[in-house]
């Protein structure tokens, strides 16, 4: 538990009463009584996170950079607080000196992603004189400093801006420093070959190669790659020539049953001069073959077509079904990294630090965020549908394969196959098709970089994630393990999400020299459990109903700052009390049959 | 796909077919689109199709090869028999699935029957495809078909294609005789007399479990001075049966509670003077009070300073002596007016409900803004804020508060009663809830005929104001899940009794008008009121297993917990509930608007699932602390719940949790449409999909 970031805002008693005070025109300021009725702290993990840092405490490898003491933190929510900044290797750490006002703000540095200083010497009133901080974990945070000790802000700014972007300054993200150390080792949690045999491969169709073993056909690819059993090696090359960055189809999943397969690629290179490639034409040949119930090969390409046709002015573009055999092509019409980018911050707009209550719905709509969300479920639908009542084989590619193509095999993969419905198939489907075909996460997330304005940088990870949280019910695992994940993207505590290779994952010792994610996850797995779930109630394939009526501003994420709109009694808290209900009586009733046996034995002695 | 179950016993077929051009010369622009896939049956071994008919009810016209479509636009749908009576319309077909479970179906309404006071509109389609209204002194000439809109959100699509003109001209005669009843005394409730029908196991635990639910009826005196010993307030307040036979007020119950300080002479003189009354509707721990002045007559406007006075000494006064101030507080500066209400709905209805299935999808991209605009949700947020601060203003500051509003009780019913539930943890029970729905709203003379459209006037004061203030409670089982003893299931259940129009709650507008009905013919003093049904008598209407669906599994946690068999992670300490109120937290109650929409549906999915999750979980801890009870030697109990182990059907659930048993619409509209859902689905992505493949393989096309 000791190793959450998230949630860190313990808000007290009073302020907890904020919510709608400001719409009530009588004043809290006498109400103890009245405050406690709406006491707000909704998790025991938020007290315990509390209570935990009530006494700052440095991870394993953190330390203590500086200290800035008469630090204002202006909470959007309630009054301003004073209180003690900490700059740590790993985090920004706020402790509130009021003892009326306990507030904890732990923010790990890599969260960050721009600083601004705001007002001058000569700025009039309080609190005009201090630092902005921008977060990619979709807050702003505001602290303001004395105007007398002009020193600590120049001081504080320099470090955090060092610490804050370490790999502008050429130094390592905080993953590489620390040192705990977790009962389960999550780098086991994914290995390629079992992967492939929980899938059946090999088999008569489908071989496993190491060609890429020293990332010679593909630098964005992982060392082992299943393909078409009938491609020789010398076919992957000639392929891998035709295709954008030489990522050529290799497998994602295949039914074990039907042997309808769904594999990922990147756009062919046509270019303006309508290039074809006899040796593409064939190998896309083989994977349909490789399904003996298709009569055509289904190609998913996942941009809008202009945008296909735009691309091969760059070399780039699409298959042209003259040229390929029985196969069918579709645009899904979702959109690019940027497109999703300006949503995003459109979306940060409206739900921090308060939302408009006037115009929720419509502000909602206006971000896009969601139409968004359906064009990527319903892609993954369509996959999902191809595959289970067409049995038909899927090959899914974008531009380059790594953004849109990750997102519909992942989420096809999700609805397909229930083992990823479970906390370990997640974690094993995040690992193979996120970070081992080379989604680029420093690009996207910008770890340690400040360039906030980066275009490279986009949410298409945190989309995916938005995309299974709307299937509530459906998996083993709970909404604190989608928020952990989240969380952990950015912060760069574990290595998980760094890197954007396995080439330059292995260069860099990731595995041997940083935390996986899944040990710490796994090593507290009851937290992450959901408590409804029963394996025999999810064994079938997953339809989403992809309509904006059922998908859902997820409101748990991206109001989760606001403490007016936490829930007041959480359901999942509500279904985890059942759960540890009935396994503590479990307990006694195993407990109370033993006992009615010794009895037993000792009167028949 | 996991979909359909193999159908068992009867030969069941659904076959394509070509629509013979039968009627060539009068439809010259029939189509070669216009093929209907019907559903039949193999009708020689078959019993005739008949409707099943209650006490009272007689069949008035029958149809017969008449289709009922999935929707507008789809020629998929299915042939049988429409029997106009004079309560509703049966359609009965061979080809009902077994799916729907026995245990989850009304015991006399069919998932197919329309009955007439549960819709809200008829649209007939002429051969010309123009869809016009119906009114009761309209008519049109040559029906295709009808589109029938009901008040629960949902179109019925029934098609005259194979009939003649004159059957169909017999049949929207009849039709239209019924749907548009004008004459209070023609309702089928006056003939209806409901017979306990077939004894099922478990009835009689389940009337137990009825009759410990049923409020009081508020008509006599009696329960009125047993609600104020119940309430332990007899010090100051009183019940006055000053309106005895109705001498003062025809919308006034006859007796209600008011302060001591107001004798019967003053409340008189202030009916005459044309003053609202107050009736007492709460009184909190701390004496605070909550009362909504009512109107006396249709032309009461103002308070009168007297009653006002009186109210504020029965104020409980503070330590120093001086007395708070009430808060007396008109809704109306914030409350929409009855026709913004209506409209709103309306907005929702088509926004929940469109024609076509291609209109769902067609505006679903800017269904968030369609909804902003419809204002509902935005309703619903302020009837929960202004509960909020009354019951603020009573728990915390300690002022009393008088609610009035101009014209009928409509929304001072609605935040009275919310008020009530934030304050008081016992009217979060089933039996509260009922309590307060009977005290506050039939007796203290919610219109519900005119607001439901019981009998057809010009519609005008058609609005579900009852519906806002049931989705307003969703809101708040949503936001505390396990504060309310009653489920999602048991709210819609309580909505579709208000539209079935047989339930003496719901068929006035006023205790007078329920003991002297509109039109019937003056009574002697010795003739007993004949008394309806009522709603309250859940068992005339559900089974025990429909009925335990009424039971939230987490309020039975609640009560585990209570009883100290268990600590609370988080333990509530607040007993006065604070809603959320800003329309973010505010969700569409997709579990009502949705409930009709195959489109929407989710199979083995949707909040269902998850209910079934926790019954089923409830349900195992029950058992444990049996067998443990056991090994001690103690009693046992039974959750309630639908998997109670006593529960016939309760060993099978297993098994029908792997199926598709349970649907994101369970337990309405359970039966699920694959066929539709796959090709309202595929329109959005590719019109080639029309069929999917396994379909083909279970039906033959012929």
């Amino acid at each position: 538990m000791a190793h959450r970031n998230s949630e860190s805002m313990m808000m007290s008693e009073k302020s907890a009463s904020l919510r709608s005070t400001t719409s009530r025109q009588s004043a809290d300021s006498d109400g103890d009584t009245a405050s406690a009725t709406s006491i707000d702290s909704d998790s025991q993990d938020q007290v315990s996170s509390f209570s935990s840092t009530k006494e700052f405490r440095c991870l394993s490898g953190e330390t203590v950079q500086s200290v800035a003491s008469e630090i204002t933190y202006l909470c959007p929510y309630q009054e301003p607080i004073l209180g003690t900044l900490r700059l740590t290797t790993y985090r920004l750490h706020f402790q509130s000196t009021d003892r009326n006002t306990p507030l904890v703000l732990d923010v790990p540095l890599c969260v960050i992603s721009r600083i601004d200083k705001y007002g001058g010497q000569t700025s009039k009133g309080d609190h005009s004189y201090g630092l902005e901080i921008a977060c990619k974990d979709m807050r702003n945070l505001r602290f303001a400093h004395n105007k007398q000790e002009k020193q600590t802000r120049k001081e504080l700014t320099e470090k955090l801006a060092m610490w804050a972007f370490p790999v502008t300054h050429k130094q390592r993200v905080f993953a590489f420093k620390y040192t705990e150390k977790f009962p389960e080792n999550g780098w086991n949690v994914y290995k390629p070959m079992e992967e492939y045999e929980r899938m059946g491969v090999p088999n008569d169709s489908w071989r496993v190669t190491k060609i890429n073993s020293s990332f010679t056909l593909c630098d964005t690819y992982p060392t082992v790659l299943a393909v078409p059993a009938q491609a020789t090696d010398e076919d992957l090359k000639a392929v891998a020539k035709f295709r954008s960055r030489g990522r050529l189809p290799v497998l994602s999943w295949l039914n074990k049953e039907t042997q309808v397969s769904i594999t990922r690629c990147s756009q062919p290179l046509v270019g303006v001069t309508t290039k074809t490639s006899r040796d593409d034409e064939n190998y896309l040949h083989h994977i349909m073959e490789a399904n003996h119930q298709g009569q055509k090969l289904f190609i998913i390409d996942a941009r809008p077509k202009v945008n296909a046709q735009a691309n091969r002015a760059k070399g780039g573009g699409f298959e042209d079904q003259d040229a390929y055999q029985n196969v069918e092509l579709v645009f899904l019409d979702i959109h690019n990294i940027h497109v999703m980018r300006e949503s995003q911050r459109k979306l940060k707009d409206i739900c921090h630090p308060t939302q408009d209550d006037h115009h929720w719905l419509s502000n909602v709509e206006s971000t896009q965020w969601l139409l968004h969300i359906k064009a990527i479920l319903a892609g993954a639908f369509k996959i999902a549908d191809k595959v289970e009542s067409h049995k038909m084989s899927v090959l899914v590619h974008c531009s380059d394969g790594w953004d849109r193509t990750a997102q519909m095999s992942s989420l096809a993969m999700l609805l397909l196959d229930p083992f990823y419905r479970t906390i370990k198939g997640f974690e094993v489907l995040i690992e193979k098709e996120w970070i081992s075909f080379g989604h680029k996460f420093n690009h996207r997330i910008g770890h340690g970089e400040d360039k906030h304005g980066d275009s490279e940088r986009s949410p298409v990870f945190l989309q995916f994630i938005d995309c299974v949280w709307q299937f509530p019910t459906a998996f083993e695992f709970n909404e604190h393990m989608l928020i952990t994940i989240l969380d952990h993207l950015y912060s760069c505590l574990f290595g998980t999400f760094l890197g954007n290779s396995e080439q330059w994952r292995q260069s860099e010792m990731i595995r041997q020299e940083t935390q996986s994610l899944w040990s710490m996850i796994n090593s507290h797995i009851d937290d992450y459990k959901n408590p409804l779930y029963v394996d025999y109630l999810h064994s079938h394939v997953l339809y989403p109903v992809v309509s904006l009526r059922r998908i859902k501003l997820w409101k748990g994420y991206y109001l989760r700052w606001n403490p007016k709109m936490r829930p007041q009694e959480p359901i999942s808290l509500k279904n985890k009390e059942l759960l540890l209900l009935r396994n503590s009586l479990r307990d006694t009733l195993e407990e109370k049959r033993s006992e009615v046996k010794t009895k037993k034995r000792l009167q028949i002695r | 796909m996991s979909v359909k179950m193999a159908k068992q016993g009867k030969p069941t077929s659904k076959f394509y077919l070509d629509f013979p051009q039968q009627k060539a010369e009068e439809e010259s622009e029939t189509e070669a689109d216009e093929s209907f896939s019907l559903e039949s049956m193999n009708h020689a071994n078959e019993a005739p199709l008949n409707v099943v008919l209650l006490e009272g009810e007689r069949t008035v016209y029958k149809a017969e090869k008449i289709i009922k479509l999935h929707n507008d636009t789809s020629k998929a749908g299915m042939t049988g028999n429409l029997y106009c009576t004079n309560f509703r319309l049966s359609f009965v077909t061979h080809s009902i699935e077994e799916d729907s479970d026995e245990c989850c179906r009304h015991k006399f309404i069919g998932s197919d029957d329309v009955v007439f006071s549960n819709i809200s509109a008829i649209y007939q389609v002429s051969n010309d495809k123009t869809i016009k209204k119906l009114a009761p002194n309209k008519k049109f000439a040559n029906a295709k078909g009808i589109h029938i809109h009901t008040k629960d959100v949902g179109i019925r699509y029934f098609s005259f294609e194979l009939i003649e003109k004159k059957v169909t001209s017999h049949l929207m005669n009849a039709i239209q005789k019924f749907a548009f009843q004008q004459r209070h005394d023609l309702l089928f409730a006056h003939v209806f007399s409901p017979s306990a029908g077939p004894a099922v196991n478990g009835d009689n635990e389940c009337k137990v479990m009825v009759d410990e639910w049923r409020p009081p009826t508020y008509s006599t005196r009696y329960d009125w001075d047993k609600e104020l010993l119940r309430c332990k307030i007899q010090s100051k307040w009183r019940v006055t049966s000053v309106n005895s036979g109705f001498t003062i007020s025809p919308l006034l119950p006859e007796h209600f509670i008011v302060p001591c300080t107001l004798d019967d002479e003053m409340l008189k003189h202030a009916a005459q003077h044309a003053c609202k009354l107050p009736l007492w509707c709460y009184t909190h721990d701390n004496g605070c009070f909550l009362v909504s002045l009512l109107s006396s007559t249709p032309e009461s406007v103002h308070t009168g300073k007297e009653l006002l006075q009186s109210l504020t000494q029965t104020q409980p006064s503070s330590k120093g002596g001086t007395r708070p101030s009430m808060l007396e507080f008109d809704l109306k500066k914030r409350i929409p007016s009855m026709y913004d209400l209506k409209a709103s709905f309306n907005k929702m209805f088509s926004i929940c409900s469109p024609e076509t299935v291609s209109e769902f999808h067609s505006n679903d991209n800017s269904i968030y803004s369609q909804m902003d605009s419809s204002q509902w949700l935005r309703y619903v947020a302020e009837c929960l804020k202004l509960s909020d601060e009354f019951a603020m203003s009573i728990d915390r500051d300690s002022h009393s508060v008088a609610i009035r509003e101009e014209g009928h009780a409509d929304f001072t019913c609605i935040i009275s009663s919310l008020v009530q539930m934030l304050l008081n943890e016992s009217c979060r029970t089933i039996k509260g809830f009922q309590n307060i729905v009977q005290r506050c709203w039939v007796a203290a003379g919610h219109p519900f005929c005119e607001r439901l459209g019981i009998i057809y006037t010009s519609n005008k004061n058609v609005t579900p104001v009852f519906l806002l203030f049931l989705d307003c409670v969703y809101q708040l089982t949503v936001q505390f899940p396990s504060m309310f003893e009653f489920s999602e299931i048991y709210l819609i259940s309580l909505w579709d009794s208000c539209v079935t129009g047989l339930f003496n709650e719901f068929l006035y507008n006023c205790q007078s008008e329920r003991f002297a009905p509109p039109h019937s013919p003056p009574r002697g003093p010795s003739q007993s009121v004949p008394t309806l049904p009522s709603a309250w008598s859940w068992d005339l209407q559900f089974g025990a297993d429909f009925l335990s669906l009424f039971r939230n599994p987490l309020f039975e946690l609640r009560l585990l917990q209570q009883a100290g068999s268990f600590q609370a992670i988080q333990q509530t300490r607040q007993k006065v509930l604070r809603p959320n109120f800003s329309p973010s937290q505010i969700d569409v109650w997709i579990g009502f608007f949705y409930r009709n929409s195959s489109s929407m549906q989710i199979v083995n999915g949707g909040k269902p699932a998850e209910y079934f999750q926790q019954c089923l979980l409830v349900e195992e801890i029950t058992e444990l602390q049996n067998k443990i009870a056991k090994l001690k030697q103690g009693r046992a109990r039974t959750s309630g719940l639908y998997f109670n182990a006593h529960n016939p059907t309760g060993g099978a659930m297993a098994s029908k949790l792997k199926s598709s048993y349970i649907t994101s619409t369970f337990p309405f509209n359970n039966r699920i449409n694959r066929n539709l859902s796959d090709i309202s689905l595929c329109t959005l992505l590719d019109k080639s999909l029309v069929l999917s493949g396994d379909v083909e393989d279970e039906e033959c096309i012929v």
